[in-house]
């Protein structure tokens, strides 16, 4: 076991993606910054922060290239592959998870009320996390959505989004 | 004496009965959140400042600090029985606490945490009283060039310093940086990266940020990782109350913790990480018997948790006094402070000095609340750390739909939060810290109306912040404070490739 700073942390191709992606928004703020029309009383304007964080960005872009080519060369060279803290094991998990996130969008979206929606993004991450979708985690989940919205509602007279069940609830 | 007079009054605010309420409310949820892993005391504040935008600003608040306060203890209860820290600062109580609770003594770890806690707290919060008064009489003085240095100084240290890589912690930084720069510019009206969406051009609420990268991202992280195997929970057996040579042991490492934790806290630095880790160090070295180490030695709990609860204390200052956050509660609390129009800042201290003080003596209140109820309760808090994974996970992620919706109902805002959910994982991944995000997020804009306040005043000279030796010398500090652990990392692997 070693515990060089150099095992934990992104693989060189992750480091690729990360400079990638820190270079396209800094070049993303930069061409924002330029919209803005230019100031003309004293001082600077509103661009003058958004050029600033440019440069800040893309230099992190920069050094995150470095990075990745470093790890690279020293990855040919010695047959050491850089490993992320924990290997995934269950990346089913994952994407329960963000299907009831989405789930609980289209239920917004479509009327569909926050009791369904956070039902079925309660039932989702129980999957994820190995409970069968069942009555056992159906229940639960409503009975826990459903007094979320009416202590929302009826105690600190905040409006979460409401469906037909909520109407029926609340009338 | 004047500022006795204050804590007094203060504590009059303090001990009123809805105050007292919310300052019970707050241990108590800061003590659950602690003690459950997954849930950080600044995902709870964030959770809260939804629910909390209609009640009282000082309540509330006080709520706030009792969270933070709670969770240290509810953590360190966590690090002992289960070797699993809730939080980054225990890690040190989990080796030596839980090697205790294996060898029968769970009963005195609890005890010298709880109490060492209480002692670091008090006389922490005294700490504050006397120091805050003294920095905003310092900081009526500043100019804005003064509070921009401060706040690129605050930047470095809590991004770049104490992390594991720099480059990391910058780009956590940077990103929050970026965000902060999302919506409507307050000087000029003129949008800035928002794209004609409405939802970006309100700017990117910190909340959402806080609950997208801490709730969702944490869940997505541990449910990637998910194998079905339940953690061990160590029974508390031994007696609760300390034996005479444990008390004797423990004092000392008490009050040099306190002496670690404040000041570090206090620094523009941020985290109680640091002082934890070394006040352990420092236990090690002076033990009377250090074979114990690594075995259960009281030492190691009693330190690091007096330091834990110091620092926590200790940060409070740059937040009251200079309304410098300087770790991820600390900016979610900021942002409690700013739900309610409240900057704090040396003005804070006259407008609205009753609830300052009142926060002040609220932090000595709950301190004691922490100790009276958590000792005797430990068997009930004990009952929470066996709530399966499956319903804790699934019940945050509704609460953290459930504050977001409140706050905006909208499908724009929930898929922000979506996106930073994955942005939080990933970084979870990578090992990219995610606290300078949120400090970024806060603090950007701020320190961005201090650097254009100061070039209107130099009337656009950029060399202002290095004419007065204020901010001259908070620069330097600043570039210190980043250059010095690239020039240790530099020379370590000197050595390293020399043996």
């Amino acid at each position: 076991m070693s515990t060089n700073s150099h095992t934990f942390g992104p693989s060189w191709r992750a480091l690729t993606g990360i400079a990638l992606t820190l270079l396209t928004l800094a070049l993303l703020i930069w061409l924002d910054a330029n919209r803005l029309p230019e100031q003309v009383t004293v001082g600077v304007g509103p661009a003058a922060a958004m050029r600033i964080v440019a440069l800040f960005v893309a230099a992190l872009g920069v050094a995150h290239g470095v990075a990745a080519w470093r790890s690279r060369v020293r990855e040919a060279k010695e047959g050491f592959t850089l490993r992320e803290t924990l290997p995934t094991t269950n990346p089913a998990g994952l994407a329960w998870i963000l299907g009831g996130l989405a789930a609980l969008g289209a239920s917004v979206h479509f009327g569909g009320g926050f009791v369904i929606g956070a039902t079925t993004l309660f039932v989702a991450t129980a999957r994820a996390f190995g409970q069968p979708v069942g009555a056992r985690s159906v229940c639960i989940g409503l009975v826990l959505t459903t007094l979320v919205f009416v202590f929302f509602g009826r105690v600190l007279s905040l409006s979460l989004p409401a469906g037909p069940f909520e109407r029926l609830l609340l009338a | 004496m004047e500022t006795l007079n204050l804590l007094w009054a203060g504590l009059a605010v303090a001990l009123q009965p809805g105050n007292l309420l919310f300052a019970g409310v707050g241990v108590m949820l800061g003590t659950l959140v602690g003690i459950l892993p997954g849930i950080s005391p600044s995902l709870t504040v964030a959770l809260l400042l939804p629910v909390t935008f209609k009640l009282d600003p000082t309540g509330s608040i006080i709520m706030f600090a009792g969270i933070y306060f709670g969770a240290m203890y509810g953590s360190s209860t966590t690090a002992i029985l289960l070797n699993t820290p809730g939080e980054a600062a225990s890690i040190a109580t989990a080796i030596e606490g839980h090697s205790m609770a294996k060898a029968g003594r769970a009963g005195a770890a609890l005890s010298t945490a709880a109490i060492g806690s209480f002692v670091a707290g008090s006389i922490a919060s005294l700490g504050l009283a006397m120091l805050a008064p003294a920095i905003v009489e310092l900081a009526v003085s500043f100019g804005p060039w003064d509070y921009f240095a401060l706040m690129v100084l605050a930047f470095i240290t809590v991004s770049a310093t104490f992390g594991d890589s720099v480059m990391r912690g910058l780009t956590s930084l940077a990103l929050g940086l970026v965000f902060g720069l999302v919506g409507i510019d307050k000087l000029t009206g003129q949008g800035r990266l928002a794209f004609d969406i409405p939802n970006l051009l309100d700017g990117i609420s910190v909340t959402t940020m806080a609950v997208g990268l801490f709730a969702i991202g944490e869940t997505m992280h541990v449910a990637s990782r998910f194998s079905g195997i339940a953690d061990k929970v160590e029974a508390v057996r031994g007696s609760l109350w300390m034996t005479r040579e444990e008390w004797k042991r423990s004092w000392k490492p008490w009050l040099r913790g306190i002496c670690l934790g404040f000041p570090i806290g206090a620094l523009p630095a941020g985290g109680a990480e640091v002082p934890t880790l070394l006040s352990y160090t420092i236990e090690r070295k002076l033990a009377v018997k250090p074979e114990e180490f690594g075995h259960g030695a009281i030492e190691g709990v009693a330190g690091p948790e007096a330091a834990n609860n110091a620092a926590a204390t200790g940060t409070m200052v740059p937040l009251l006094a200079l309304g410098l956050p300087t770790s991820a509660t600390a900016a979610m609390m900021l942002a409690g402070f700013q739900q309610y129009g409240l900057v704090p800042g040396p003005l804070l201290f006259i407008t609205n000095a009753d609830l300052v003080w009142g926060l002040i003596a609220s932090f000595m209140v709950g301190n004691l609340m922490l100790l009276v109820l958590n000792l005797p309760l430990v068997g009930l808090w004990v009952k929470l750390l066996s709530v399966p994974q499956t319903w804790l996970y699934a019940g945050i992620l509704v609460f953290a739909a459930m504050g977001t919706l409140a706050a905006n109902p909208s499908l724009t805002e929930l898929a922000i939060l979506v996106g930073f959910g994955v942005t939080g994982y990933l970084m979870r991944c990578w090992d990219y810290p995610v606290a300078p995000m949120i400090v970024g997020l806060i603090l950007g804009p701020m320190a961005e109306s201090q650097f254009r306040r100061a070039l209107q005043i130099s009337l656009g000279d950029t060399w202002v912040f290095f004419k007065h030796p204020g901010s001259a010398i908070l620069l330097a500090l600043a570039l210190f404070a980043l250059v010095a652990p690239l020039l240790f990392r530099q020379l370590r692997s000197f050595k390293g490739e020399d043996a």
